[in-house]
């Protein structure tokens, strides 16, 4: 899982962010650099892992 | 890396400072600032600015370093008005100036933590995105106001007033309203800003920002009294978490206050400039034809020329940047502009280049915990006001490319831009 630093939006790969066109399954790493945080719009490098 | 002002005797500002006139308010600085800070990135990475009293960031590693440690580069104190209240001049009890102390923009976890979990959902890609109709209608009914004429003031017939009645839409507030706002932010950011300035402009600027604020609370009392579908309102709805204490009204002033400053000037700034590139690199003709490479373009305008140029942090702990020692209780001013041309972070970084693969990793929005919540409506204004451009002046010029700036060393806004087109 990671989290947005800005506004904590948690990506779950499980879930994907198919309205951005990330299926469900996909790993963060291999999300596209222009993706975006379906909720505030800030950068990939702006995500951090969660711990497990 | 560790610079001679490191060396005992030699305090941060250096006995040979590199940069001692470097004045972000200075025309010439403001208006070409990229070839002397590209030598301050390679020798003099972070360097004193003594008329304004703060440390001057340049590198991008050294604002991401900056932006993702909020404890150590604070948020408390960062932004606030440099021109002193006029004696005789009373502040009305619960206005947030002159700090704008419930603004977001000015606090640290644990109150900004609270203050963005209650504000973000209003402010969220997909509670925007239904905003995108009436956004349409403001840009098409501003150009048709002027498209018989042949030519415009892009800046003040277009982009200020999208700017401003956009942010009348969200807000709900009335449209007639709406040329207030510009006037009001104007007096914001010139308060926060540009510190040299005579006592009667000081006392105009404050008095407008006193009234901007009575404003704002009345407005935030009747949607108390009566909420409607808008932002005031969405920031009013009690959180599902109940644990979170609610906004109250003084909050919510400070915040619609610090949304209209910081969503105004901005966005007006960033249609302006990117249609100004886009005539600047040839691109124009070929973006009116084929908008598919339009997300990358607009992300492009904002790492190449960008919108705020540079923002404060207070240094809340002895600390060390690009080899420099900057002691606790230093302002300092982070320069996302340098940032986003800093040759180690992209390449050939004073090219137009839609198409670098790192495109998004600018930091005209900020980054980490203080990254922009308006960044969602001012992409999406942005996108539609340069779409209905394209679409109903296609074929624009611009006849001079020389842009003269507001003094400002945050957002420096260009005064006008004239375009001409075959009517």
């Amino acid at each position: 899982m990671w989290t947005c630093m800005a506004c904590g939006h948690v990506y779950d790969p499980a879930e994907g962010d198919p309205d951005s066109g990330i299926p469900p399954g996909t790993a963060f790493e291999d999300i596209p650099e222009d993706w975006l945080c379906p909720v505030c719009g800030a950068r990939k490098s702006d995500f951090e892992k969660l711990e497990d | 890396m560790t610079t001679d002002s490191d060396k005992p005797g030699c305090p941060f500002s250096g006995d040979r400072p590199l940069f001692p006139d470097f004045d972000p308010l200075v025309p010439d600085h403001e208006q070409d600032p990229w070839p002397l800070l590209t030598r301050a990135r390679k020798e003099q990475p972070v360097f004193w600015m003594p008329h304004l009293n703060m440390y001057c960031v340049t590198r991008y590693e050294d604002v991401r370093t900056i932006q993702k440690d909020p404890e150590t580069f604070s948020n408390v104190g960062a932004n606030v008005m440099r021109v002193p209240i006029p004696e005789g001049l009373e502040i009305p009890p619960g206005c947030p100036f002159p700090s704008v102390g419930e603004g977001l923009a000015n606090q640290d976890a644990p109150v900004h933590t609270r203050l963005r979990k209650l504000m973000q959902p209003a402010f969220s890609r997909p509670r925007v995105a239904p905003y995108a109709p009436q956004i349409e209608q403001i840009a098409q009914r501003l150009i048709n106001s002027f498209i018989n004429d042949g030519k415009a003031d892009l800046v003040g017939q277009f982009a200020n007033q999208m700017a401003m009645q956009t942010i009348a839409v969200a807000l709900g507030f009335p449209a007639k309203d709406a040329a207030r706002f510009r006037e009001w932010t104007d007096q914001f950011f010139f308060l926060m800003g540009t510190p040299d300035m005579a006592e009667d402009e000081a006392r105009r600027l404050w008095s407008g920002l006193i009234e901007w604020y009575l404003y704002i609370k009345e407005m935030v009392q009747s949607r108390r009294v009566e909420p409607k579908d808008d932002l005031v309102s969405a920031l009013m709805v009690p959180p599902e978490d109940e644990n979170i204490e609610p906004l109250n009204d003084d909050e919510i002033v400070a915040n619609i206050i610090a949304f209209i400053a910081a969503g105004t000037d901005t966005t007006a700034i960033f249609i302006t400039q990117t249609v100004r590139l886009l005539h600047a690199e040839g691109l124009w003709d070929a973006v009116v034809k084929d908008r598919s490479r339009l997300d990358r373009i607009m992300e492009e305008s904002l790492r190449h020329t960008g919108v705020v140029r540079g923002l404060n942090r207070v240094v809340t702990k002895d600390t060390e940047l690009s080899g420099v020692k900057i002691p606790a209780g230093s302002m300092i001013y982070w320069m996302g502009g340098s940032a986003n041309r800093d040759e180690e972070q992209f390449e050939d970084p004073d090219r137009f280049d839609p198409d670098r693969k790192n495109v998004f990793e600018h930091v005209a929005f900020s980054g980490g915990r203080h990254f922009c919540m308006g960044a969602p409506l001012a992409r999406l204004e942005a996108k539609i006001a340069l779409n209905a451009l394209f679409d109903l002046i296609p074929n624009m010029r611009i006849p001079e490319q020389f842009v003269e700036y507001h003094p400002n060393f945050i957002t420096p806004a260009p005064i006008k831009l004239m375009i001409e087109w075959e009517v």
